[in-house]
């Protein structure tokens, strides 16, 4: 049954092949029939998924397999792999879509482009789906690399702006990176695997037979390879979730239209990498010190990014970073060795950043600026978008619903000793204090201009669709709050509420604090990360090709022409001796002629002295 | 059947063509002779397509020495005895493998997109220009199937006539310069390449004592070891100037940049694959002991021509120099995964080939509408051109995530069977190079974004405003090129099987 239905998972590719063939040919389809088939893709697809929980709950897991490159024995298959994990992700992202995909109405509505946005869309769901059931790490690295591309296109998605489209192309080369390390973390662990066990069956790296592989590659290898590779991965991870130090890029991925960044930079792609760990958990848990790394950097991603967010003026940016700092702690629980909490954290997370961002989506559309300090009095506007940001507010700082039992059990997991608990306290402080101060200056805060002149306060039909989502998706981190294992009060609870109060006295009123000169620049900056990765693209590249160029043009270019001086001034001489009488003519010839049979017997008999004849 | 469908016919069919178009009957009458020569053009790829479905290997036993797989004809017939040329071993003896009918089905398709795309920028001398291409086609499926060394060479240097012709009566002011460069550097190449055919034949006539020139019966693998490297370096230098391999590559970019749309697409897409045949052939075919020892400097070579080749069209400001640079690069791949000595690398490279080719003529005939359309192909000039052209922009964006191997396009199989198969060879210097070359997907990616970047995206020029989208024939040939990618990048086992099963 759930390998008749697997096709169900690529109806998102045929709606976006459906989608695009009639805007390239010409047919102009109803905007109604685009969403209509986008919605019946996440249909499908959530349906598969449900069905996938069903039979994955009681820890069954099952994989069909398909053959997509096969030479002598080696076998790279694709197909489909259920189990809970990837059923639980795979619903999660269905909900998702289809939330975004209603609400992408409103707010690409008016945009020239609503097709190409709509099959992008389908085409980044189905590669987002086909990598979250991966069978493989074959797989999982083709629609790493198929995720990254869409991601690029739909960064890019309103090229006409100069700075868009930079965005988008730093976004991919800085991603690129990841790419390359998980295609040799991939192809080392791959070769070494098939060569010690001799079994070309694992030339894909199925993760049905990940202890096999795993004890396989542990043996085979010395400890500092197996580091190694083990580090090439973490780094793909890294850049794909935007963790310290190459997180600078999902800044930039804000170019992108509200609702792809509610899609696509806060709930999934940037869980690939940490999805990534996860699935390869056996094989990182048996090295210490990686595990070790894989905590410390989600500490520090923690740590940094919330003090950036703490400082951004622009809602998408505070967003993003909170996007990562909370990913961090999704590391940092890999990190305690406890990856089922990760998923429960990782999955609440994705619908409340989700929601926040869908809600951040509305309030920009309406004042057409990013900036929060040209925002205020949404309460007052729109009451409904004030509400859900606040359910998600509450639960990202773990004041209330899914985020409160999530927080606590990472508390449990992580805060063993004085120094792990007041870390964690602080980051918690900062999550709180940060998301409260985008809540009071954005809803709260007295605003210069009047609702009434704001776009959508006739309360259209249009609106109205993107409201019900967000109340949707509201409902849904309420629920999920009923599903996460219960947790209880404790001091740290009172720490974030202090914080909330905190925010509230600094930021409800136009009141300026302070700033710090230099801190306040460096944390606005990103701490200078996406400057470093500029000049290394722009000046270390550059320098090289230039070098190239020069090595090109001169170097060889003047071999060339040194070549054909020889060659012309030989056949100058040439003409000199043809130009004499006769008789020097033929005696130069003969002296030729001459000097040729010598070469030519000589070669001769070289070859024959190397036959020994 | 087998009379219909035969080698000797496909040979001839283009020079028939030719001939049919040299007749009155014409009358100089431009579109007439174009309908007439895209006619033939589809009909020729329909008919090399036969050969892919009736090709029935004969599973013989080769004698396989040290590589997994040697290349050999195995259905070889001799179509034409004179007795003269039988007295010195010359035989015109043609066959096909399974290489051969995917290099000729290829050539035939490449020609095709360059016959069809030749309406914009052929605007002179109609007869002479299809004339050429059909003579070229003919000598194209002949080197590719020919099976004796000396029509091997004669066929490779009569190649250069149209080809030279082609280059300079219908490119640009400079092209002649650069007809002459590319003309000189083939020539230089192959008097290289004539030393190493000659002393082939003569090593075979000391070991056999008969005179042979047909490929599948020489066996030259008997003799002293350092004379075989020689041989092979002889014609290896020969084969890289056509691959070009970087010390070797100047005549490229010249020629592209000079040479009309059509003809580059030719030049690209099969002209530069000669190189990688004639390795295959010769050097791995028919000297693979001699390969082993210098299968670390081809890889080498290959890598610096990835790296160059992507940092040169990196720093270039002109589209059509970006692509041709990006050949060099791209022909780097192909080079690392046939020296890696292994299966998987072997078909990698023979995917690749293909692939590069389809995406080279699709680049090229994106690049050489945009030059049509816009008036110039400098990137500072060009911005936007995304708003007013979004069908090419998507066809291009398509084209290049294809050169930048992207999973489910074709660029991507080659590349990775490629770099696998250098990592799984057996030698461990070109393992070390084979991991190296990981690290170079993302050079390619930098030129690509960058001529993305600059040329489709961006603020549109008002001067641009009124410029149409591409029409129906560039529509066609675009879309049917995205769709060879697209079918190739999901179903590789269509190319893979058929090479595979015929080892």
């Amino acid at each position: 049954m759930l390998e008749n239905c697997s096709w169900f998972l690529l109806v998102p590719v045929w709606v976006s092949i459906i989608i695009m063939g009639a805007k390239f040919l010409g047919i102009s389809f109803h905007k109604k029939y685009i969403v209509g088939l986008s919605i019946l893709s996440t249909i499908f697809s959530s349906l598969y998924c449900l069905y996938g929980l069903h039979f994955s709950y009681l820890g069954n897991q099952t994989e069909f397999l398909i053959s997509f490159i096969k030479i002598d024995s080696f076998n790279f298959q694709l197909g489909v792999y259920v189990d809970l994990l990837n059923s639980l992700f795979g619903l999660t992202i269905s909900i998702i879509t289809f939330a975004i995909y209603i609400y992408s109405i409103f707010y690409m509505d008016k945009e020239k482009s609503f097709s190409r946005y709509y099959s992008l869309m389908n085409l980044f769901n189905s590669g987002i789906l086909a990598f979250i059931f991966s069978p493989n790490l074959f797989q999982i690295f083709l629609f790493w690399e198929i995720i990254g591309v869409v991601s690029y296109l739909l960064i890019g998605f309103w090229y006409q702006k100069n700075t868009v489209s930079l965005d988008a192309k730093r976004v991919f080369l800085v991603n690129t990176i990841g790419d390359i390390c998980l295609f040799a973390a991939f192809i080392i662990i791959s070769f070494t695997v098939c060569f010690i066990t001799n079994n070309m069956n694992l030339v894909s790296l199925p993760f049905s037979e990940l202890n096999i592989i795993t004890s396989a590659f542990y043996g085979a290898t010395s400890p500092i390879m197996y580091k190694f590779v083990l580090l090439l991965l973490i780094i793909a991870a890294v850049v794909k979730s935007a963790q310290f130090p190459i997180n600078s890029w999902l800044i930039n991925a804000m170019s992108a239209p509200t609702p792809v960044s509610a899609l696509i930079h806060s709930s999934t792609l940037v869980c690939a990498g940490v999805f990534l760990l996860m699935r390869l958990f056996p094989m990182i848990a048996l090295d210490n010190q990686t595990i070790y790394l894989v905590g410390t950097i989600g500490i520090i991603t923690a740590l940094v990014t919330s003090l950036s967010a703490l400082v951004q003026t622009n809602i998408k940016k505070v967003l993003a970073y909170s996007t990562s700092a909370q990913i961090g702690l999704v590391f940092l629980s890999i990190g305690c060795y406890n990856p089922i909490l990760g998923i429960i954290y990782l999955i609440s997370h994705a619908c409340i950043k989700a929601l926040l961002f869908m809600c951040a989506g509305v309030v920009i559309k309406l004042v057409d600026n990013k900036n929060i300090m040209f925002m205020g009095e949404f309460r007052k506007c729109t009451p409904v978008v004030a509400l859900c940001f606040i359910v998600g507010a509450i639960s990202l700082s773990g004041l209330g619903f899914c985020g409160f039992n999530t927080k606590h059990l990472l508390t449990e997991a992580y805060c063993s000793g004085i120094h792990s608990t007041l870390i964690f306290a602080f980051i918690g402080a900062l999550t709180a204090l940060y998301i409260f101060r985008l809540y009071f200056l954005v809803f709260e805060n007295t605003a210069s201009y009047e609702c009434e002149n704001l776009e959508c306060s006739k309360q259209n039909s249009l609106c109205k669709s993107s409201y019900f989502m967000l109340i949707f998706m509201a409902i849904i981190v309420i629920l999920l709050s009923l599903v996460t294992p219960n947790g209880h009060i404790c001091p740290l609870y009172i720490v974030n509420l202090i914080m909330v109060l905190v925010a509230w006295y600094f930021y409800n009123t136009k009141f300026k604090l302070k700033r710090l000169p230099c801190i306040h620049h460096i944390l606005t900056n990103g701490f200078y990360i996406n400057k470093i990765y500029y000049w290394g693209e722009i000046y270390l590249y550059k320098y090289f090709s230039c070098v190239c160029l020069f090595i090109d043009k001169y170097i060889l270019g003047s071999l060339e022409k040194l070549m054909v001086w020889m060659i012309s001034s030989i056949s100058n001489r040439e003409i000199n001796l043809q130009s004499n009488n006769f008789q020097s003519y033929i005696s130069y010839g003969i002296l030729i002629i001459i000097i040729l049979m010598f070469v030519f017997s000589a070669i001769y008999l070289f070859i024959l002295n190397l036959f020994g004849v | 059947m087998i009379s219909l469908v035969s080698i000797p016919i496909l040979i001839i069919l283009p020079i028939l063509a030719a001939i049919i178009l040299v007749l009155p009957i014409f009358r100089n009458n431009a579109i007439y002779i174009r309908k007439f020569a895209s006619g033939f053009s589809l009909f020729y790829f329909f008919y090399s397509i036969l050969f892919y479905i009736l090709y029935n290997p004969i599973q013989t036993q080769g004698d396989c020495t040290s590589c997994t797989f040697i290349p050999s004809f195995k259905s070889v017939f001799p179509i034409l005895n004179n007795r003269l040329l039988n007295q010195i071993g010359i035989q015109v003896s043609f066959g096909v493998d399974a290489l051969s009918i995917i290099m000729i089905i290829l050539t035939t398709f490449i020609i095709g997109i360059a016959i069809f795309s030749a309406r914009l920028y052929i605007n002179k001398h109609h007869k002479l220009f299809y004339c050429l291409i059909l003579f070229l086609e003919s000598i194209l499926v002949g080197i590719f199937s020919t099976a004796d060394i000396f029509i091997f060479f004669g066929l490779w240097e009569l190649e250069l006539i149209p080809m030279y012709l082609l280059i300079s009566i219908w490119g640009n002011r400079n092209a002649q310069k650069s007809a002459l460069k590319f003309l000189l550097y083939t020539f230089g190449g192959s008097l290289f390449m004539l030393i190493g055919i000659l002393l082939i034949y003569y090593t075979n006539f000391a070991i056999s004592g008969s005179l042979i020139a047909d490929i599948t019966k020489l066996h030259i693998n008997n003799a002293n070891i350092i004379l075989q490297i020689f041989i092979s370096l002889l014609l290896f230098i020969g084969f890289a100037v056509k691959i070009p391999l970087i010390p070797l590559h100047r005549w490229l970019a010249d020629t592209h940049t000079d040479a009309a749309t059509p003809v580059s697409i030719i030049l690209a897409g099969i002209l530069l694959k000669l190189g990688v045949y004639g390795l295959m052939r010769f050097n791995f075919g028919l000297l693979p002991l001699a390969f082993a020892y210098i299968a670390p400097i081809i890889a080498l070579l290959g890598l610096i021509g990835i790296i160059f080749g992507a940092a040169l069209a990196y720093s270039q400001n002109d589209i059509k120099r970006i692509i041709a640079y990006s050949s060099i690069s791209q022909m780097g791949i192909i080079v690392l995964g046939l020296a890696s000595m292994s299966n998987v690398g072997y078909i990698g490279s023979i995917f690749h080939i293909v692939s590069h080719a389809i995406v080279a003529a699709g680049l090229f005939f994106a690049v050489g509408i945009i030059k049509n359309k816009f008036g110039t192909g400098n990137i500072k000039r060009l911005s936007g051109i995304a708003s007013v052209t979004p069908r090419l922009y998507g066809f291009t964006v398509l084209i290049s995530m294809a050169a930048m191997g992207i999973p489910f396009l074709s660029g991507f199989i080659g590349e990775f069977l490629s770099i696998y198969g250098a990592i799984i060879s057996s030698i461990p210097s070109i393992k070390i190079i084979g991991l190296l070359s990981i690290g170079v997907v993302i050079f390619t990616a930098l030129y690509i974004l960058r001529f993305i970047h600059n040329v489709f995206f961006g603020i549109l020029p008002d001067r641009f405003e009124k410029v149409q989208d591409i029409a129906i024939h560039e529509f066609i040939i675009l879309g049917i090129i995205s769709l060879v990618i697209l079918l190739l990048g999901c179903f590789p086992s269509l190319l893979i099987n058929f090479l595979d099963i015929s080892i």
